[in-house]
């Protein structure tokens, strides 16, 4: 059968070659203006953030003061001026339409996909929580709803139906003229399903860079650019380009960055090596030259709009040696800038009009801007300083955020305890009311346990109470500390079941149980590995003399504070147990409060008027909001313990 | 052309309802064999009180098996474990979904609620009928939704006039179908069947509407000729030219007509045009349509028209039993279908600009009986364009590029089954299908391959194959063995060997990754079933 395929293969071939390649809408210098989301969550209506200085430097408001931002009504107005101002403008999304707000919860992603259909959305990368429900919403929702696009490449058939009735690799899309390839990749780093056959998905993930190489080596003869809009991370991103040939664009998304400047990354292997060559679709080397792409992030929860304008040509005297004339066109200049949505962006009416229905009535929970309730207060201390329940909430969130292997943040970030009951961003402020952008860097073993040896000094300092908070890991202080050595640190490596320490001195670790409760042991850091490490700019600046000073070009900035962080990560947790059981009971009765309040201050809405619906909206809403408590890492539990020495 | 639908319950009805029914019924005339039965029976006064029946209509199967006892689970797709009971995705035929949208492997009810008065002018008959089916395999699993959707719901009122003949009543009939409409559609054979549902999988234009497809057919039978015209509605969101999209809806008109003679040849020809919500691109975009022409000759002696294969194996489908004609019977049918379509795509190569692309299909379906012998065949012919009719496809929306070389689905399928006593059925099938194919390629500076071969099975059933590659036909054997156990229940044990060398799949690359590869071609499988059909 092999001496068939070849036959055939030379057969097609020399056709092609006789051939010549598709003649395009355009030649010539063009320009093509990409509009750029990612991350939108849900969030249809304009929600509320604390204003940093880098925001207020694009212009989303002032700094340190608390706006009303984003929201769908607002990002149509700037698209719509967009559009009108050039004549080639195609906007793409990087995925997760979904969860993040109560609109979500409440209407099963119906709003977000008319909404996106209403801003003219051209294609949409499949992100990780449009799977939150399974296979069934997106399905029906992206079918019947969607007049865009659901991209993933790396998503492969595993079988009849599922995600395969709605997916699609890539989509060719005409801009006035210009054919764009679009190559969609969905994140599977956080989808578990993937992992089983068969799943409700049907579905498989290819490794992404030889699916998207499969798709642009489909595409060359077609098409005149090749976008690739991805919900993968910065860092997998830049990976995709290293590993792929022929991509020009990557808009990104996953991680809830905002790069003011795109992030160039050599493709084609990175560019090193004599001969550089890329495995396509079906691993065999292409060999290639390398080219310079751009990586644009653009935040998320419709903070900004990305807008990057290209300058293409596909003239060979412009473009080089190693131009390819079945690439078509290359980009040659571009501009990339952030488009504030803030509250001085007017809505579009119609738009608004559109959503008016799913916008929470005065008297709701959706109003109230309550992003989770607390069972009880979280102190920011714990007897040993680190081990505290807003301490742990902290880290876990910055951990969460940044996906990082572990967390460390000082208590010096957290000003005050967090009080039981409902949650808003202004406590959030309250609490962490620092712009104190959260980072990521990678570390050794060895860095990472030195930073705790300093921090062990200085808990020795402070009569054995450490100004450190962790996630991810089990640290244990020699207190007071008079030798070298006063600290070890373990993450978790096994799953052997532990009720102490002592049941992990096989391998020197430690138990993650406490107070007789069973844990797994979590085994010491290995001193060569390299461990990403989730913390605040101020500790890696070096501050608190904790961490040695990390260069800036070594750190990936993850969010510009840690309240919204906190925010981010409180909203997508599930409802306290139990709760919602009468009015009268902790959760409902403090809705019912800011409710009354809210009313107090607008009571037209007719959701204000019967106490005893009002009652009822109480209830339902508790088992609908987050809760802050010991699932999200609220709790004391022993992951810092001081020993004597 | 009459509807899919009524086809189905037609031929099922057979052996319960009688000969009656089955000669109406067979020459695809006058609407159900159930209502044929009324129209004779009933006289034209209105004052009788509606009569009701209910009939319910299941299958039970339970198969034990290997789909592919070749290949480790992780090895083929979807994934194969080792024997065990139960259905699975590989036992599907090559050709399933070609001539039928059972499988003959349903865990299935379906309840019929009809519902019969005569009118009170003279002449007029009104009928209701409830089609509700229940996919019984659901109820295996905790958690899994049960399933209950309408088959084919309608409302009907007839009036017959003029000369009445047993055979052949002229009759003027109005049926309305208010919950899913979306089975009217144009085209006998499954896989020629354009404008509605067609196949296992229901595959339609209409899939991405939002909300339900609703119809209504009039039908006029006089003497030699049967013609009738529908209507067909849908919503879809479509951009408006003010404000954000709007439900809008999008219309199907068909209509045909079609004869019923008692000549050996027959002929029908349908045309029909359907709206599908709008190309993306705005307001400005242009409808998405689907227009057409169908045509169909059949003709034979002591069949009246083929019954073509259940799938691509000889066992029955349980909604598509025999009549009672098939017991001795001696004669040979043929029927020849083609349709040719007009899509409103855009124009890939023209940016800005749309495009009527045409798609085009033909099949040949025969079968011969000779006492104890019963031997069914198709041979078949679409363009890509065609298989990708109701789905997205390759390029979403628009017309192939013009660079882009096609191939052809062709395929011929054959199947033999002869009746050893009351008891014993062997059966023996084989069919070859090249799928279709759009080849895109081209040399790049570095002398490398580029493009891809898009094999198309289905609308959304799109693999991707390494530029250059060209489908190789896939070939399949089935022979089997049905013993009937009693009218109820009936064994069936079969073999089936398919080599497929297009199927692709993701293999283990260097780092734990996933990467393509070409899965190895051979695939053997074995089915024991048990079946009762009541």
């Amino acid at each position: 059968m092999s001496v068939v395929r070849s036959l055939v293969l030379v057969f097609t071939l020399g056709l092609v070659a006789c051939g010549s390649r598709p003649g395009s809408g355009v030649s010539g210098p063009q320009r093509l203006v990409l509009l750029h989301t990612a991350d939108t969550h849900a969030e249809l209506f304009p929600w509320r953030t604390l204003i940093g200085s880098s925001d207020a430097r694009r212009g989303l408001g002032a700094a340190g003061t608390v706006a009303a931002v984003g929201g769908y009504a607002r990002l149509k107005t700037l698209l719509r001026r967009e559009r009108a101002s050039a004549p080639r403008v195609l906007h793409l999304d990087a995925g997760d339409l979904f969860q993040g707000s109560l609109a979500f919860e409440r209407f099963g992603g119906e709003p977000e996909i008319l909404g996106f259909d209403a801003l003219g959305v051209d294609a949409q990368a499949l992100g990780n929580h449009e799977l939150d429900r399974g296979e069934a919403l997106v399905h029906d929702a992206y079918r019947s709803l969607a007049e865009f696009p659901l991209l993933a490449a790396n998503y492969v058939n595993d079988g009849d139906g599922g995600l395969a009735d709605v997916l699609e690799p890539f989509v060719v899309l005409d801009a006035a003229g210009l054919r764009v390839g679009v190559v969609g990749v969905g994140n599977t780093s956080t989808v578990a399903l993937l992992g089983e056959r068969p799943n409700e998905l049907r579905a498989l993930a290819e490794n992404a860079a030889q699916a998207v190489q499969g798709a642009i080596d489909a595409l060359r003869p077609v098409v005149d650019l090749v976008v690739v809009v991805t919900h993968l991370g910065l860092d997998a991103d830049e990976t995709l380009v290293a590993e792929t040939s022929g991509i020009d664009v990557v808009l990104g998304g996953h991680q809830h960055l905002t790069l003011d400047e795109p992030k160039w990354v050599l493709d084609c292997g990175g560019g090193g090596g004599a001969a550089p060559v890329v495995l396509d679709a079906w691993g065999n080397e292409r060999r290639c030259a390398s080219r310079r792409v751009p990586i644009v992030h653009s935040g998320a929860y419709g903070k900004y709009v990305g807008r990057l304008a290209l300058e293409l040509d596909d003239d060979p005297a412009e473009l080089g040696a190693s131009y390819d004339p079945l690439d078509r066109y290359e980009l040659t200049a571009l501009d990339n800038t952030l488009l504030p949505v803030s509250a001085d962006t007017p809505d579009d009416p119609e738009l608004a009009e559109l959503l008016a229905p799913y916008r929470p009535d005065a008297g709701t929970l959706g109003a109230l801007d309550v992003l989770a309730y607390a069972p009880e207060a979280l102190e920011r201390y714990g007897a040993t300083g680190g081990d505290s329940p807003l301490g742990n909430l902290a880290a876990e969130a910055v951990r969460a955020a940044a996906e990082a292997d572990v967390a460390v943040i000082g208590a010096s970030s957290l000003r005050h305890d967090l009080p039981a009951g409902a949650l808003d961003l202004d406590e959030l402020v309250s609490v962490a009311p620092f712009e104190d952008p959260v980072v990521r860097v990678e570390l050794t073993g060895a860095q990472v346990s030195a930073l705790f040896e300093n921090a062990a000094r200085s808990a020795s300092a402070r009569a054995c109470r450490t100004q450190v908070h962790v996630a991810n890991l089990l640290v244990r202080f020699v207190c007071p500390c008079r030798s070298e050595h006063c600290a070890r640190a373990f993450t978790p490596e096994t799953d052997v079941p532990c009720a102490a320490d002592a049941d992990c001195a096989a391998f020197a670790g430690a138990c993650s149980g406490r107070n007789g409760e069973h844990g797994v042991c979590f085994a010491p850091l290995s001193a060569n590995a390299t461990y990403s490490v989730a913390t605040t700019e101020y500790l890696a600046d070096g501050g608190s003399e904790l961490f040695e000073p990390i260069p800036a070009t070594a750190r990936l900035g993850v969010s510009d504070g840690l309240s919204g962080t906190l925010a981010d990560f409180l909203r997508g947790g599930a409802a306290c147990p139990g709760s919602g059981a009468a009015c009268t009971d902790g959760c409902p009765a403090a809705l019912l409060e800011r409710a009354a309040a809210n009313c107090a201050s607008d009571g037209s809405s007719s959701a204000c008027a019967d106490p005893e619906a009002s009652c009822e909206r109480a209830v339902a809403s508790c088992r609908e909001v987050a809760c802050a408590d010991a699932t999200r890492g609220a709790a004391r539990d022993g992951r810092i313990r001081f020993e004597a020495p | 052309m009459r509807g899919r639908d009524a086809r189905r319950r037609t031929r099922r009805t057979h052996p319960f309802r009688g000969a009656v029914n089955a000669a109406l019924a067979r020459r695809g005339a006058a609407g159900l064999a159930l209502l044929g039965t009324f129209a004779v029976a009933v006289s034209a006064s209105g004052d009788e009180e509606p009569r009701r029946t209910t009939s319910v209509h299941t299958s039970l199967v339970w198969i034990f098996g290997d789909d592919d006892v070749l290949h480790a689970p992780g090895d083929s797709t979807p994934p194969s474990p080792a024997s065990g009971i139960g259905d699975r995705p590989g036992y599907d035929d090559l050709f399933e979904g070609q001539s039928s949208r059972y499988t003959g492997r349903e865990n299935r009810s379906e309840l019929d609620l009809d519902g019969f008065a005569p009118g009170f002018a003279r002449g007029w008959e009104t009928s209701a009928h409830l089609a509700l089916a229940l996919d019984a395999s659901s109820l295996a699993t905790r958690g899994t939704p049960v399933y209950v959707e309408d088959v084919g719901s309608f409302l009907e009122a007839r009036w017959t006039f003029g000369t009445r003949r047993a055979d052949r009543p002229n009759s003027l009939t109005v049926r309305a179908f208010p919950l899913n409409g979306d089975r009217e559609r144009v085209g006998t054979l499954e896989a020629l069947g354009w404008g509605g549902a067609v196949g296992p999988a229901w595959d339609s234009p209409y899939a991405t509407a939002h909300g339900p497809v609703r119809a209504v057919r009039l039908e006029l039978a006089a003497g030699f000729v049967l013609v009738h015209v529908a209507l067909k509605t849908a919503s879809f969101l479509e951009p408006a030219a003010a404000g954000p999209s709007v439900d809008e809806t999008s219309y199907g008109v068909f209509g045909g007509v079609a004869s019923r003679w008692s000549a050996p040849v027959g002929l029908a020809l349908d045309i029909g045009h359907f709206e599908h919500g709008r190309l993306p691109g705005g307001t400005t975009a242009p409808r998405a349509t689907t227009t057409g022409v169908s045509l169909r000759l059949h003709g034979g002696s002591g069949l009246s028209e083929p019954l073509a294969p259940s799938g691509f194996g000889m066992e029955r489908s349980p909604f598509d039993a025999l009549g009672p004609e098939s017991s001795g019977a001696r004669g040979f049918a043929l029927s020849l279908e083609g349709a040719h379509l007009v899509e409103r795509l855009w124009d890939f190569d023209r940016p800005g600009a749309s495009a009527l692309a045409p798609a085009r299909a033909v099949a040949l379906v025969g079968e011969l009986r000779a006492g104890a012998l019963d031997v069914r065949g198709i041979a078949l012919a679409r363009d890509p364009e065609f298989v990708m009719r109701d789905g997205p496809g390759v390029f979403s929306g628009q017309t192939l590029p013009r660079a882009a070389q096609t191939q052809s689905e062709l395929g011929v399928a054959v199947g033999a089954s002869i009746e050893l006593g009351p008891i014993a059925r062997p059966t023996l099938s084989a069919g070859v299908l090249a799928p279709a194919a759009v080849m895109v390629a081209a040399v790049d500076r570095a002398g490398q391959p580029a493009g891809a071969t898009f094999v198309v099975r289905g609308p959304a059933d799109v693999e991707t194959l390494p530029p250059g590659e060209a489908p190789v036909p896939v070939v399949e054997v089935r022979p089997g063995l049905t013993l009937a156990l009693s009218r109820l229940l009936e064994g069936i044990a079969w073999l089936d060997y398919r080599r497929d060398f297009n199927r692709t799949h993701l293999v283990a690359a260097p780092g734990g990754a996933l990467a393509r590869g070409f899965r190895a071609p051979d695939r053997l499988g074995y089915g024991l079933a048990a079946r009762a059909v009541w």
